[in-house]
């Protein structure tokens, strides 16, 4: 028989003439052609064998089960187009599937009319729709990818790419799991990117991070090429070490696609499916143009985060304090970044060293974040450095900032506070543009808000900017910060400065050291700040002098009484007892020296004493114009020299024909 | 110059001599040192110098007491809490001197020098 009749399981019948009809458009050969009854299909031409993949011998062999050629999700399909049939006679062309006799399945539109009642007896018409499906499979595909492309484009760090990649593999593959892993560019090893979205078990088991271990994900690395398992049965046999965490993982087939930057392969996305699937060509190309999104989205991800890393070491450069140089003083600074870590931020703080009795604390935040937020955070911060160590006054600082800020870009709307710390006269002079009010807890542990400096923020101040000053007594501390500090989402800013007053009496209580981490502690969430955060706090432990120069007449009384002046300002420095003890005997040993021997048998003269602290030394020099005796044999003789050796942290003495001079520098603090 | 920022008193004990300091020995006071020293060397017993109670003290005291520590045993109480403890430790005199933390380690220690030296 051609394959242009109808050929069938059936005997001759009498052709009427649709049945002439019907055989003539069949042997056409222009449209698959079927005669069915409730029993099966009888005869059909060639183009629907071809298309369903039976042989005319299978035909010849009995009636095919139209219904176990239909895919089960198109049997209701089926039933509704028969019940049209038997209700008019005839049926409106509907989509539906066949399977194949390979197994595979292939889209048709089919209609049908009756050709007899008793038994009813019907002929199929079946277009090949796969062109169309296919075509409109690849409109979807690219509406798809469109889809991804724009949900990439909106991942920044190479986390959010795994996570906008796995949500969109669900919606639009219906994978079950898709797991993201980058070759490590210095070792044999692929790392997970996207971890949190797998069970631990099953991820580790699943795709190796070991790249000597075979696995799906090795194998797409080390080819280079996409490898496909249809099915459990296969998985099982090609990675029977798995097997165990592939049944629990409840996987039926498997994925693994190469992503490739520059040329070479950087990861691999693999994904599995609930279900043993096939994956036509179309389809893993798809997949394959997927994965070249993926990589591309990678790629920039590292970039981007790369640059952040970069962005933040700057910033962490820019916002490191000068050091300060006052023992007076204790000062303690925190920057947090925002967790959310996008970003970089763009408050700061500073500490600086104005003069001798004044010293410089600063906190600012430029508006906005970003690389461009971090620049002009940098040049603010250097601009008002400068201009406080040139000695202008806060309100006088600010109003110069007022006018850089407008010639720098993202820097206007800044807030800062600028608040000098005067240690001799206990007090504080502060200027506020648009920032939180500072923060005083008095020596009795009392907090307030610093309210009077308020003006507008930097760029906006119409008028001369204010100064308040505030008595500030040893034992008082100051606290400036950035609003991440005290705003949260949902609560009013009043009871977010209210929280901190509580929180900071109740923490300064406890000493500085630390302080600015633990308010930061106790009051910005861990798992959720969006914005960054600085703190600097400072107490005043003492009011002394910075420096102490005394010249005296070498002569018993006087050194004494030097010595004593000497002990007193190293108290009102905050030295301790012992340092204390021994700074005065080797200041006492020197002044000694200088009276008992540099002057023998000549009138007293004079001799000087210069001392200066920083935050955790002192620095002490003793000059005279005599010279000092050499050592003598006797080992109980001479001994000054020697035990200012040893009770100091440095000595030199300096011997020429003006005169001795001996410099010593010793810490503040106790030693063992 | 007078010496009455430094305060020796001498408490003449059984087999010991001790001498308690108090107030400041610099080398405009170290002769009341220096004077009491030589008085307890006449009882030829162990000499204790409790300096618990001195806030200064200098080389003059050390070349002192060491001068001393040649015709008697001398031994020097100073507790860790002062903060002249680690300048006496440090004072290049320990060799020779013992330096004890309370009086009552000092006698002990004193008493086994006697034993040692007169068998």
């Amino acid at each position: 028989m051609g394959s242009s009749e109808l050929a069938g399981s059936g005997g001759v019948k009498p052709a009427t003439g649709a049945e002439v009809t019907l055989r003539r458009l069949a042997e056409s050969g222009l449209i698959a052609v079927a005669t069915a009854t409730m029993e099966g299909i009888t005869e059909a031409n060639g183009a629907f064998l071809r298309l369903v993949g039976y042989s005319e011998a299978d035909l010849a062999a009995g009636p095919l089960d139209w219904r176990a050629m239909t895919p089960p999700e198109w049997a209701p399909a089926d039933q509704a187009a028969l019940a049209e049939l038997q209700a008019t006679g005839s049926c409106t062309p509907f989509r539906k599937e066949y399977w194949r006799k390979d197994g595979s399945r292939v889209p048709v539109e089919v209609g049908a009319v009756v050709l007899g009642w008793e038994p009813l007896c019907w002929a199929w018409f079946i277009r090949d729709a796969l062109a169309e499906q296919q075509a409109e499979e690849a409109g979807q595909q690219a509406a798809e990818l469109a889809a991804l492309a724009a949900e990439l484009s909106q991942a920044v760090t190479v986390a959010e790419v795994a996570q906008a990649l796995a949500g969109w593999l669900r919606r639009a593959v219906g994978v079950k799991l898709a797991i993201l892993v980058e070759a490590d560019p210095r070792r044999p090893v692929l790392r997970y990117v996207n971890l949190h979205d797998v069970p631990d078990d099953v991820a580790r088991q699943w795709t190796e991070l070991d790249a000597t271990h075979d696995s799906p994900a090795v194998r797409a690395w080390r080819s280079g090429k996409l490898v496909f398992f249809a099915d459990p049965q296969t998985i099982d046999t090609e990675f029977p070490h798995f097997a165990a965490a592939r049944m629990a993982a409840g996987t039926g087939s498997c994925l693994a696609v190469p992503l490739f930057s520059a040329g070479k392969v950087t990861g691999v996305l693999t994904v599995t499916w609930p279900e043993p699937r096939l994956l036509g060509p179309a389809q893993q190309q798809f997949l394959a143009a997927v994965a070249g999104y993926v990589a591309q989205a990678l790629t920039w991800a590292r970039q981007f985060e790369a640059e952040h890393a970069v962005a933040h070491q700057l910033q962490q450069a820019m916002i490191r304090p000068a050091g300060t140089a006052d023992s007076r003083v204790e000062v303690n600074a925190v920057y947090r970044p925002a967790t959310t870590d996008l970003e970089v931020g763009g408050d700061w703080y500073d500490v600086l060293t104005v003069t001798d009795e004044c010293m410089a604390l600063i906190v600012g935040d430029v508006v906005g974040h970003g690389i461009s937020a971090a620049s002009a955070m940098g040049q603010l911060r250097s601009a008002l450095r400068g201009l406080v160590l040139a000695g202008l006054p806060p309100a006088a600082a600010l109003e110069a900032l007022d006018k850089f800020a407008s010639i720098v870009p993202d820097a206007q709307f800044s807030s800062c506070v600028v608040a000098f710390l005067d240690a001799r006269h206990e007090s504080l002079t502060v200027s506020v543009a648009g920032h939180m009010p500072p923060l005083v807890i008095d020596n009795r542990g009392q907090a307030s808000f610093f309210e009077d400096a308020q003006d507008p923020p930097l760029g906006f101040a119409d008028a001369a900017r204010k100064t308040t000053r505030l008595h500030f007594p040893v034992g008082s501390t100051i606290i400036l910060y950035t609003d991440g500090l005290i705003e949260r989402r949902g609560m009013p800013l009043d009871a977010g400065l209210e929280r901190l007053a509580v929180t900071a009496a109740e923490q300064s209580g406890r000493g500085i050291g630390g302080l600015s981490d633990r308010l930061v502690r106790e009051l910005v969430s861990e798992s959720f700040h969006n914005d960054d955060v600085a703190v600097v706090c400072a107490r005043l432990l003492s009011h002394g002098p910075a420096r102490l120069t005394e010249t005296v007449r070498a002569e018993p009384a006087r050194i004494r009484a030097l010595r004593r002046t000497f002990g007193d300002w190293l108290q009102a420095i905050g030295a301790s007892g012992q340092a204390r003890a021994e700074l005065c005997i080797a200041v006492g040993e020197a002044l000694t020296n200088c009276a008992e021997h540099a002057y023998a048998g000549t009138q007293p003269q004079s001799v000087t004493i210069e001392a200066s602290a920083s935050s955790d030394h002192v620095q002490v020099t003793i000059r005279d114009s005599g010279r000092w005796r050499p050592r003598s044999g006797d080992p109980a003789r001479g001994q000054g020299l020697p035990l200012i050796r040893k009770l100091m942290d440095r000595v030199q003495v300096i011997t020429g024909p003006a005169g001795t001079t001996i410099a010593a520098e010793r810490s503040l603090g106790d030693k063992e | 110059m007078t010496g009455d920022i430094l305060t020796v008193s001498t408490d003449a004990r059984d087999h010991v001599t001790v001498l308690v300091l108090e107030g400041e020995v610099d080398a405009y006071s170290v002769g009341q040192l220096d004077s009491a020293l030589a008085r307890a060397a006449q009882r030829k017993v162990p000499v204790i110098i409790d300096v618990s109670g001195l806030g200064y003290i200098d080389s003059s005291a050390f070349r002192a007491i060491y001068r001393a520590s040649e015709h008697i045993p001398v031994s020097i109480v100073v507790p860790a809490s002062s903060v002249l403890s680690r300048t006496i430790r440090l004072a290049g005199i320990s060799a020779k001197i013992p330096i004890l933390p309370d009086i009552d380690s000092a006698s002990a220690q004193a008493a086994n020098h006697e034993t040692g030296t007169r068998p």
